[in-house]
C-alpha cells in the first residue's frame, strides 16, 4: 500500500481544486481501506510478535475490508454515520474516495503478489506494478507540501477581507 | 425499504466474506519446514516472499525468512545477498523435493520512512476529522444544522 499521506492528499489535494467535491467524506473513502485493515492488522501483527497469543483468524476477516467489494460494503456502512439527508451524497463520495485509494494501491509493483481485486467471488489477484511499492516515501513529503500550498491559497482567497467592526459590517463602495 | 437493507446487506457481506477469507487462509496454512504447502503452488512456479525479515542463517546455503508467527519459509540460496534481520521481498521457485530456492532479494531500505509516514497520515487524518466537523463553514455539524 502506499503510505497514508499519499493516500490523504490524493483526496485532499482535488478537493482543495474542485470546491464541489465534499472534502472529509472523500478523505475518510481515501483511507478507509488502510485505517480500518493495513492499522489494526499490523497492530496485532506487533504484539502477536510481543507475545500476545492472538489467534490468525482474528485478523483474516479484517482483511477483506482491503480488498474493492469489501472496503464498498464498509463504505455503505460508514455512511450510515452520517445524518440521513446527508447519506446518499455521503455514500457515492466515500465510495469515490475508496476508488481513489484502490486506484493508487493497484498502481504499485509488489513483485508479484497482487491484489485481491475480486474477493470473494474469485482469488485472482492482480497489479498494474507501474510503481515501486516504496516510490511514495520520497514523493509523500512534496505531495503534502503541495497539499498544504493549495489549502493555504484556499484559505486566503476565502478570507474576510475586512473585519466586521462594532459599529456594524463596513460601509459600501 | 432499498436504502435500509443496504447497510443491512452490507454488514452481512463483510461478515460472510471475512469468514471466507478466514477459511481460505487457514486451509492454506504454511508450515515451519519451508516448504509450501498453501496457495495450490505448484513445482516450476515461481512467486515472491514479500515483506520478510531474514530471521537466521541456518547454513552456507540456507536461511529462513519470517513473514509471521506462522509463516517462515526456509529458503535456499546465496546468504552472501542477506543479512539476519533485514526486511526483503525474495523471489524463489518451488523445486521438484519442495524446497523454495531463492532467485532474487529486494532489499525495503525505506520501511522505516513508510511506517513513519502512516503514523503522520493517520495523526493528520483523526486531527483533520474534528477540525472540519466543527469549525470549517461547509463542514458536518454546519450542513447538518442547515438541513
Amino acid at each position: 500500500m502506499p503510505d497514508l499521506v499519499t493516500h490523504l492528499c490524493a483526496a485532499l489535494l482535488p478537493a482543495g481544486l474542485l470546491r464541489r467535491i465534499p472534502v472529509a467524506e472523500f478523505a475518510v473513502g481515501a483511507v478507509l481501506p488502510d485505517v480500518a485493515s493495513r492499522v489494526p492488522s499490523i497492530a496485532l501483527e506487533l504484539l502477536r510478535r510481543g507475545g500476545v497469543p492472538i489467534h490468525e483468524g482474528i485478523s483474516h476477516p479484517i482483511s477483506v475490508i482491503h480488498t474493492p467489494l469489501g472496503a464498498g460494503a464498509l463504505a455503505i456502512l460508514t455512511a450510515e454515520l452520517l445524518a440521513p439527508e446527508l447519506r446518499a451524497r455521503g455514500r457515492r463520495w466515500i465510495l469515490a474516495g475508496v476508488a481513489v485509494h484502490f486506484a493508487l494501491d493497484l498502481a504499485q509493483d509488489h513483485d508479484g503478489n497482487g491484489y485481491y481485486v475480486l474477493f470473494p467471488l474469485s482469488t485472482w489477484d492482480w497489479e498494474a506494478a507501474l510503481i515501486s511499492s516504496e516510490a511514495t516515501v520520497s514523493l509523500a513529503p512534496w505531495l503534502a507540501g503541495i497539499t498544504a500550498l493549495v489549502w493555504g491559497w484556499r484559505w486566503w482567497r476565502r478570507r474576510p477581507s475586512e473585519p466586521p467592526t462594532a459599529d456594524g459590517p463596513p460601509p459600501s463602495a | 425499504m432499498s436504502r435500509r437493507l443496504l447497510p443491512l446487506g452490507a454488514l452481512l457481506f463483510l461478515v460472510g466474506s471475512g469468514g471466507w477469507w478466514d477459511y481460505l487462509m487457514l486451509s492454506r496454512q504454511v508450515g515451519t519446514t519451508g516448504v509450501l504447502a498453501h496457495r495450490h503452488e505448484h513445482v516450476g512456479e515461481r512467486l515472491a516472499l514479500s515483506l520478510g525479515e531474514v530471521r537466521q542463517v541456518r547454513a552456507p546455503d540456507r536461511y529462513l525468512v519470517v513473514q509471521s508467527s506462522d509463516r517462515v519459509y526456509e529458503v535456499r540460496g546465496d546468504t552472501s545477498a542477506v543479512r539476519e534481520g533485514e526486511v526483503v521481498t525474495v523471489g524463489v521457485e518451488i523445486a521438484p523435493d519442495g524446497a523454495l530456492r531463492a532467485l532474487w532479494v529486494r532489499e525495503h531500505p525505506d520501511r522505516v520512512g513508510k511506517f513513519a509516514l502512516g503514523i503522520a497520515g493517520l495523526l493528520a487524518f483523526f486531527g483533520l476529522l474534528p477540525v472540519w466537523y466543527r469549525w470549517t463553514p461547509g463542514g458536518l455539524r454546519h450542513r447538518g444544522d442547515h438541513a
